[in-house]
């Protein structure tokens, strides 16, 4: 058990860190995706070291694209590169959120629930081929 | 989670080795969806959040602090920053993540309210309002989780059988004749609730009075009706569906209640025309309604997987 910990903890350390200087944090939005039963799913199959970060890497993508999506919904076009900047340097929504004309409120409970859909549609994915045994 | 399989390593090898294609393969059309959703409806937002100067996604989600969420989900929050932790710090911190694991592993195992309680309230929270066919994955997280809770094995198909459906409203049945002969006032219960005046699809639960048993008791008392007629394994070879059926036994449970008891399929039904998938025994819904008759209770209905015949007929998770 300990050993796999490690394993996971090096693995994801040697290939999901950034380089070296980079200011960058992530999403807040991932707040709102519970990761640790998905991932605890991700550890009850025993994949191999690449397949293991191929798997997370594409989980952590679908929660950032889906989530994306989701509040770019609520942005006007003419900001969304600006505001995907922003993204990876404010983590205070009502701060990254509140220049613009909008409800942060309701903005962020659209975001909660797609975390609720999408943290269950993962978990139901992963689960679907988990066997009982 | 779950007692050593039976089956030997190399099955065991050849079956993770599917669910790991399986959910590789899902995972990757998730992926492939929510790449081009986000392409289609926002391509300036995806041009931005997939520009190679900023990094991958995945590169993004990680500060120069180093909080990174995926590690942080695996491993408890084992590191706060990026700086190394010595073997024995890790060692410790990991160790203290698994007694926190296993205190949560026993809070659910041993509830301290009534297992149906927790069963209810487990079930509810995902099961569609209106009953119908489970998808693949949200059985096998019913059978899951009745696994966790009552500690059955259930399951929506069992030796490559299935019934049409392992969700929807079960009826209430009258009693069903034991043996050639058997009249309403030989049952010792329910007999405001009648008895039928033939016996069940699969035949008497005992050649004779004299031959009738505790087992066949039971197995009338918790009988199930489900629409073998309707299953796929039906129309593929019925005499052999048939005969595995008989008397299989079942894992009924109410969603709304948790009430759930083990029985065994008795008869075939009901008629497609009444709306129902399933009809139960006087004792079964009963059961299941908290000692009310009731004439139409959403169930689920599943096999169980009981080999060596240990779980005994009745009311389960009380």
């Amino acid at each position: 058990m300990i050993q796999t910990m490690k394993f996971h903890w090096d693995q994801l350390a040697n290939n999901l860190w950034p380089e070296q200087g980079t200011a960058q944090i992530r999403p807040f939005y991932f707040e709102f995706v519970p990761l640790d039963r998905i991932f605890q799913h991700v550890y009850d199959l025993n994949l191999s070291h690449e397949e293991n970060h191929e798997l997370v890497s594409q989980i952590i993508e679908i929660i950032h694209f889906e989530m994306l999506t989701t509040l770019l919904d609520y942005i006007p076009e003419q900001n969304h590169v600006e505001l995907v900047t922003r993204l990876h340097h404010e983590s205070n929504p009502h701060v990254l959120l509140g220049g613009y004309d909008l409800s942060t409120d309701v903005v962020l409970a659209s975001l909660r629930r797609k975390g609720q859909n999408l943290h269950e549609t993962l978990l139901i994915t992963l689960i679907n081929s988990d066997t009982i045994d | 989670m779950f007692p050593p399989s039976q089956e030997n390593g190399y099955n065991k090898d050849k079956q993770q080795n599917m669910s790991q294609k399986v959910v590789h393969h899902h995972v990757k059309k998730l992926h492939q969806k929510a790449k081009e959703t986000l392409a289609k409806k926002h391509p300036k937002g995806w041009a931005a959040a997939s520009k190679k100067t900023v990094g991958s996604p995945v590169d993004m989600l990680v500060n120069k602090t180093g909080h990174l969420a995926t590690t942080a989900a695996l491993a408890g929050t084992l590191i706060a920053n990026k700086s190394v932790l010595t073997a024995e710090q890790l060692t410790a911190k990991i160790k203290n993540q698994n007694v926190q694991e296993e205190q949560q592993i026993t809070e659910v195992t041993q509830p301290q309210e009534p297992k149906f309680k927790v069963l209810q309230r487990s079930l509810t929270e995902f099961l569609p309002t209106a009953p119908k066919k489970l998808a693949t994955g949200t059985s096998a997280i019913v059978s899951k989780r009745i696994y966790s809770i009552l500690n059955i094995r259930a399951k929506t198909e069992l030796d490559g059988f299935a019934l049409n459906t392992d969700y929807g409203y079960m009826g209430a049945e009258q009693h069903l004749p034991r043996f050639p002969g058997d009249t309403i006032s030989k049952h010792d219960q329910f007999q405001e609730s009648g008895i039928t005046r033939s016996r069940g699809a699969f035949g008497y639960f005992s050649p004779s009075e004299a031959a009738l048993t505790q087992e066949a008791i039971m197995q009338e008392k918790y009988y199930v009706v489900v629409q073998s007629f309707l299953s796929p394994a039906w129309n593929k070879n019925s005499h052999q569906f048939k005969d595995w059926l008989k008397f299989r036994k079942v894992l009924v449970v109410n969603p709304n209640t948790g009430k759930a008891v083990v029985g065994v399929v008795g008869d075939a039904g009901p008629a497609l025309w009444t709306g129902k998938q399933f009809g139960g025994s006087p004792e079964i819904i009963r059961h299941l309604n908290s000692g009310k008759h009731t004439a139409k209770t959403t169930v689920l209905v599943l096999f169980v997987d009981d080999p060596n015949n240990e779980i005994p007929l009745g009311p389960v998770g009380e």
